[in-house]
């Protein structure tokens, strides 16, 4: 360890040390001279005698010097420093690659990052290996969940029976009204079981954790634990918080903690506060669900997480689990297909996970793509410098440089450049993609998406990965050729030249492939964005009430929305808004199971539904196919109308009207409306409407026209029944935007990494033809001398160099189909074998192709014989 | 004049430690003090002297730092550490071994 320290000293202070060296010299010198002069010699003659005897100083110091650095790694040292010399020296090329590059490794770093972030991390707690995310696998899969969470009796039961687990908790997010917030996101508590901050290790930054009598259902209190971000955002990190009452739901609830600042949550949203879940029993007073919820053996679903004991194994805990499981679900007289045991992370689902795992395989598929690219550039860049250094290879070569040690020498450069890019490309990367998400995102990530140790790993391996390619082969082939002939200049088709014909038609077919999934990507939101969704969109706006928070209890609930439904049923004006629940392009689905009468039990499936009022489909223009609207009584008789697709799929070439499913009850189909994109931009799914409950709150959807006189009849409701209460109101077109942005941010990311492929390809191209003109400058020149006319010099150059682009191109297609196949498999709406996309791609490849390739044959033909033959 | 012996490979550090028992002393006193104790028999070049030196600062056997001499100019005198002297008392052990193996292999018939 000392010996490091003097060695690092040494280091630091090289400069002093050789200064020191020399004055030591210089007074041995002295005195040697003194001494001589003491024995009778002269000055000169002593001065000359001492110098004698001393010897070759320069030998000693460099003698003293080796024995601090080893001679190999000073020789990797001098490497370094002529390489970021000869970097120096070619601003261009070096500014050039350093900006693909770092561009490239940037991107990838930056997707990266996103994927540690979202998909690597593990929950911020305490030693997260040994904690396990608990699942239980439905027995029936429904729709996209196949797996869900426990019920508290169920938490309760495996938390006292099971064995393998130092402590289980629970959790469920509930949004709440935090104190007197009127705008804004809603808060989301996180209700969960005292134990939580024990169990994952979290220390609280102020006040306690949850005391156990906090954490009685017979006994409930309000109080609440804050995220240590909310704490500083909406409490101005007051350090006497701890004990202040704030009003969650109108609730009174006492504070008394903060969480630790490195606690962000176990989910991507951030969790304001922390409750004990016997105090839902407080802050939603009469609610029957939170009753159920916190006793009932079947109310689903709260998460279920457990840390475990050192000596037990995820296998273990799963058997266990299992078999408590299924004991817990016999005894209710209900089924299960076991548990899913899983390490923590945001994202645990096993669907999800899949889903995210191909969305991040296709983004890192096109960065990599990239990334190729631009090292095939840099690649070819390098072979045409390694060509311009002949002379200096050769010469290094021909006084005694191995070959090896020459490879040494310019993969140090590649090394160097690589390395600097990232650097760069981490730099990129803690920018970029917080910026994307913040265009993209409604809202705060509780996590932050910066490069950590692992991305900066990830970084390294990239650029030395890219080194090889781009430095690595060039450095081979560019010292490769034999010294004589390279000293003399002579020049003609090489095997350097192959390989840059090599790179260029990778180059070419790998931006084909970016070109067309990129214009695909463009033509896709374009079609969105001008996609027919089958209602109006336009000029219909939607007004939803803002209630104050008791509105919780059932009783109060229902009270008000009959009340509101006889204003609403008794007003002309009100009774041609659309009542609905789910707004249309809300993002938002409601799902239930269903089945056909002569059909048994287990042939449940999902499909999804709506409840509407009967003007819903006149105010959205949704039209009617065949049968009837909705008429007064139809909810107790349990009419349904279906859409097209779920005609056609249940009943293809039959009349709907009059069938009936079975979905909880017996459902009487009256009519059927054609297929509406309500739920969002992807194909329209089997869908059924039935009317709109009595009991249930409704958002009205208005034409534009009618908006000002529904709004003044609304808020007159409100005032009369509901004192406190608002009316908001959102045109369908703002949810329109919000379903395209995230489109729109695909294809703009899409676009540009298409035009920065176009680019490199072009570069790539100008570069192989500009290179060939250069090297056949004389042979080009003896076919002007002799005669040749200007097409034939075009073509001539052109030959050489155009199968690359032409293979390039016939391998490209095919690929690109094959990325448009799998990019379509994504995003709705795309269309593999779109003829445009691949015209308008071809036509941009060959412009592109013509201009990166004019300029090199233009010089070609300014050719001057006379100069050109005596090139040399 | 004879040239001055060749030393068995790391016994001049040995002797550097030795030397700076005595005191502190600049790499020249070094030099003198072993030609004269040893009769001028051993003449260590400055050429192997400072490398030495060197080494032996790298492996913290004795420490350097600047003082004035006696004729008043600037010079870098090196002590013996802690750790130097230790080394010194192992080497010495060493080379008393090994010169007694020689002894031993040179008076046998």
């Amino acid at each position: 360890m000392r010996a490091l320290f003097r060695q690092l000293e040494y280091w630091f202070r090289q400069s002093q040390q050789q200064a020191e060296l020399t004055e030591e010299m210089d007074f041995h010198r002295e005195m040697k001279i003194q001494e001589l002069q003491a024995r009778g010699l002269t000055g000169d003659e002593a001065a000359r005698a001492a110098a004698r005897e001393v010897g070759n100083t320069t030998l000693m110091r460099e003698e003293s010097r080796a024995v601090w650095i080893p001679a190999a790694l000073e020789s990797v040292w001098q490497d370094l420093a002529y390489a970021a010399r000869m970097l120096g020296r070619q601003p261009v090329f070096t500014a050039a690659a350093l900006g693909a590059l770092a561009l490239s490794i940037g991107l990838n770093t930056s997707l990266f990052t996103l994927f540690n972030a979202v998909a690597l991390r593990p929950w911020p707690v305490k030693e997260p290996r040994s904690v396990v995310d608990v699942q239980n696998i439905l027995a029936q899969p429904f729709g996209d969940h196949s797996t869900t969470g426990f019920s508290l009796a169920e938490y309760r039961f495996l938390k006292k029976e099971s064995k393998s687990f130092s402590g289980l908790v629970a959790m469920r997010e509930e949004e709440v009204r935090l104190g007197d917030e009127t705008a804004g996101r809603r808060s989301r508590a996180q209700f969960v079981t005292g134990n939580f901050f024990d169990v994952l290790g979290v220390p609280m930054a102020l006040g306690r954790n949850f005391l156990e009598e906090e954490d009685q259902l017979g006994n409930p209190m309000a109080v609440g634990v804050l995220n240590y971000s909310t704490w500083r955002s909406r409490f101005g990190g007051d350090p006497g918080v701890v004990g202040r009452v704030i009003k969650v739901d109108t609730v009174p609830l006492t504070i008394v903690g903060v969480a630790a600042a490195g606690f962000t949550g176990t989910t991507p949203a951030i969790h304001d506060l922390y409750i004990p879940f016997p105090a839902l029993a407080l802050l939603r007073p009469g609610d029957n669900w939170a009753a159920s919820f916190l006793h009932s053996p079947k109310q689903c679903c709260a998460s279920v997480a457990g840390r475990l004991l050192p000596d037990a194994t995820k296998a273990e805990a799963k058997a266990e689990l299992e078999v408590l499981n299924k004991q817990f679900r016999d005894a209710q007289g209900d089924k299960t297909a076991g548990v899913l045991l899983s390490g923590t992370g945001f994202i645990t689902k096993p669907g999800a996970k899949r889903e995210m795992r191909l969305m991040f395989a296709l983004m890192f598929l096109g960065v990599s793509m990239i990334l190729l690219l631009t090292c095939a550039n840099v690649g070819n860049l390098l072979l045409a410098r390694a060509a311009a250094r002949q002379r200096e290879l050769a010469i290094r070569r021909s006084i005694g440089a191995s070959r090896w040690r020459v490879v040494r020498q310019l993969v140090t450069e590649s090394l160097l450049l690589a390395m600097a890019a990232g650097g760069l490309g981490v730099a990129l990367a803690i920018w970029l993609p917080g910026f994307l998400l913040d265009k993209t995102l409604d809202e705060v990530l509780s996590f932050p998406i910066v490069p950590d140790a692992t991305v900066v790993l990830y970084a390294c391996g990239l650029s030395l990965f890219s080194c090889l390619i781009f430095g690595v082969l060039p450095a081979l082939h560019g010292t490769r050729a034999p010294e004589a002939s390279v000293i003399s200049t002579s020049a003609s088709i090489s095997p350097r030249f192959r390989l840059r014909n090599l790179l260029l038609g990778i180059q070419v077919s790998l931006s084909v492939v970016m070109l067309v999934a990129a214009v695909l990507l463009f033509r896709g939101v374009q079609q969105a964005a001008e996609l027919d969704p089958g209602f109006r969109v336009r000029g219909v706006s939607y007004l939803s009430l803002d209630l104050p928070a008791d509105m919780y209890r059932e009783d109060n609930l229902r009270r008000f929305s009959q009340q509101l439904r006889l204003a609403v049923d008794s007003s002309p004006l009100l009774r041609e808004a659309g009542l609905t629940w789910l707004v249309p392009l809300s993002d938002s689905h409601a799902s239930t199971g269903f089945r056909l009468p002569e059909e048994t039990e287990d042939k449940m499936r999902p499909i999804l539904f709506h409840e509407v009022s009967a003007s819903y489909f006149s105010v959205l223009g949704i039209r009617s196919i065949a049968g009837r609207s909705f008429e007064p009584g139809d909810h107790d008789k349990g009419s349904i109308i279906i859409n097209e697709t779920m005609a056609r799929r249940l009943w293809p070439g039959e009349s709907p009207v009059g069938k009936t499913i079975i979905a909880g009850t017996p459902r009487l189909v009256v009519g059927v409306v054609a297929d509406a994109h309500t739920g969002g931009l992807e194909p329209v799914q089997p869908t059924f409407y039935e009317p709109f409950p009595q009991h249930a709150l409704p958002k009205f959807l208005v034409e534009d026209a009618r908006l000002p006189a529904t709004r003044v009849a609304l808020d007159e409701i409100l005032r009369q029944t509901q004192p406190g209460g608002s009316v908001r109101v959102t045109p369908l077109s703002a949810n329109l935007e919000r379903s395209l942005r995230g489109l729109r941010m695909g294809a703009g990311i899409a676009g540009a990494l298409g035009i920065l492929a176009l680019s490199l390809a072009a570069i790539g191209t100008f570069g192989v033809f500009s290179f060939a003109v250069q090297q056949q400058t004389r042979e080009l020149g003896l076919r002007v001398a002799l005669g040749a006319r200007p097409v034939q010099i075009v073509r001539f150059v052109l030959r050489s160099s155009c199968l690359p682009l032409a293979v390039g191109c016939a391998i490209g297609l095919p690929g690109s189909f094959a990325a448009a196949q799998l990019l379509t498999s994504q995003l709705y709406g795309l269309n593999p074998a779109d003829p445009l996309t691949y015209a308008l791609v071809l036509a941009l490849l060959g412009l592109t192709g013509f201009a990166a390739v004019s300029l090199p044959v233009r010089r070609a033909l300014k050719i001057d014989p006379t100069v050109a033959l005596r090139w040399e | 004049m004879r040239d001055a012996p060749e030393l068995l490979p790391g016994t001049l550090e040995m002797l550097i430690l030795k030397s700076l028992t005595r005191g502190p002393m600049h790499g020249y006193g070094i030099a003198q003090h072993l030609k004269q104790i040893s009769e001028d028999v051993l003449q260590v070049g400055e050429s192997s002297l400072y490398p030495a030196l060197q080494r032996l600062l790298k492996k913290g056997y004795v420490g350097a730092e600047w003082a004035v001499s006696d004729n008043n100019r600037r010079a870098r005198y090196y002590t013996l550490t802690r750790a130097g002297q230790k080394q010194l008392e192992s080497e010495k052990q060493e080379f008393d071994r090994l010169i007694f193996a020689i002894h031993k292999v040179m008076q046998a018939s």
